[in-house]
């Protein structure tokens, strides 16, 4: 299975590109959108700033693609890319996102210490535990490394939030699923067997 | 867990250094144990101003899923693109952010806040009073532990590494008025490394307002304490 990882030049994807290979997937770390196209599912990596990471995005005129793929192969989208799924994003000024999903992206709000990092327990939602992604899952606790994150405010609209989490009391969404994406606002590919048996899950749903 | 060459080695007061198995071996074992990160630092790079062995460090690094700070002799930002490119999560940076000031700030926007870890080894040298220690605290300075971490935790790194020397590989505890200095001033999460030899003296850490994690390398070599006794302490 040929899986696609955006490269957006500004983030490391070794280590999922790592975890890809260990479920017997092949990924494929590029800009391209003929590559990309031909993949069986597409992964936006976790790593790196919302503007520069947009940016990248739109000079390799993946904005189009993307909303034209969106609904048709099955996307994954880790940490900031899960955060340019949505409309706007707050980090370093106002950005547009891709704006695939409604709802904007903030800092986290806290008197406590950010970035937020460190395992969290995921409290899933109705969604959550009815999709095959997340059910019996053991233990739901994976690793987070963000300063911003969804505001929980705006309801999901083409998809739903699957699961939260809370740092110091704030609440935010940690994973949001449709019926063809899974962002995750923690990093799967670091998050020990937990993690890579939700990256397994996702690409056998690639179809 | 300080690395040498091929071998994973342990210093007491960062002195003293010994062979305490195959970094191989005792990464798969850490990570299978539930530890919730690894720090990997290569003990020698920066004393000889060499770039750090990323060819072990990145062969012990194929199958382990939770993340990883390599740290040891960064010199330049693509030196922190090699540590990247051999499964690093994150780079620790103690001498060249000394020396080049400039060079984390660019490290910060090179690679995000979350990427990069101030590591802060300090001797106390007063009642109040603690100097920071560069080249794997062989170089002496009289830069203020206290002020430093200010500093650099302004600067926006994602998180401060802070090492006591004194209490280093001693199994008495960890160096409890340090953190207490340091957690009180700075607004990134904060680690606190060195002297745990038993699962009370991690208890004895998070007591303390402002340390949000705890590293340990003695206590899990020389198996005084098992990570899941740790945990079960703190859970208390």
């Amino acid at each position: 299975m040929d899986v696609g990882i955006i490269d957006y030049r500004c983030g490391n994807t070794l280590n999922l590109s790592r975890a890809i290979q260990a479920l017997g997937g092949k990924p494929i770390v590029s800009a391209s959108r003929d590559v990309l196209a031909k993949c069986d599912l597409i992964c936006l990596p976790g790593m790196g700033a919302f503007a520069p990471a947009m940016e990248s995005l739109r000079s390799n005129n993946l904005v189009e693609f993307l909303h034209d793929q969106f609904g048709k192969k099955f996307i994954l989208a880790i940490c900031v890319g899960m955060q340019l799924l949505y409309e706007s994003s707050e980090e370093d000024g106002l950005h547009e996102g891709l704006a695939l999903l409604k709802g904007k992206v903030r800092k986290i709000e806290t008197t406590y210490k950010l970035p937020h990092i460190g395992w969290r327990d995921l409290q899933l939602t109705p969604e959550g535990n009815e999709s095959k992604l997340f059910a019996g899952i053991n233990p739901c606790r994976f690793y987070f490394s963000h300063s911003y994150a969804a505001d929980l405010r705006y309801p999901a609209v083409r998809g739903a939030n699957a699961a939260t989490t809370e740092y110091t009391g704030y609440a935010f969404p940690a994973a949001v699923v449709g019926s063809k994406f899974l962002g995750t606002q923690f990093h799967p590919e670091r998050s020990q067997a937990q993690g890579l048996e939700l990256v397994k899950r996702v690409m056998q749903q690639k179809m | 867990m300080d690395i040498k060459g091929a071998d994973a080695i342990k210093s007491v007061r960062f002195e003293g250094v010994r062979k305490v198995g195959s970094p191989e071996k005792l990464i798969e074992k850490y990570a299978q144990s539930g530890a919730d990160e690894l720090i990997l630092i290569d003990a020698v790079s920066s004393l000889f101003q060499r770039p750090t062995s990323f060819d072990v460090m990145k062969r012990c690094l194929e199958n382990v899923w939770l993340p990883v700070t390599l740290g040891g002799g960064f010199r330049s930002l693509s030196d922190m693109e090699v540590a990247f490119r051999s499964g690093a999560d994150k780079v620790a940076i103690n001498t060249a952010a000394v020396a080049h000031p400039q060079l984390l700030d660019d490290a910060v926007k090179a690679f995000g806040s979350q990427s990069v870890i101030a590591s802060v080894v300090a001797k106390k040298v007063g009642p109040r009073t603690w100097h920071l220690r560069t080249d794997n605290a062989r170089e002496f300075t009289d830069i203020d532990v206290i002020d430093w971490c200010q500093r650099l935790s302004d600067m926006g790194v994602g998180e401060i590494l802070l090492s006591s020397v004194d209490n280093d590989g001693m199994k008495r505890g960890m160096e409890l008025d340090l953190l207490r200095h340091v957690a009180a001033s700075v607004g990134v999460p904060l680690i606190a490394f060195g002297g745990i030899g038993n699962a009370s003296h991690v208890r004895d850490a998070f007591a303390i307002p402002g340390v949000d994690a705890v590293a340990t390398s003695t206590a899990l070599h020389y198996g005084l304490a098992t990570i899941e006794q740790m945990r079960e302490a703190i859970s208390q």
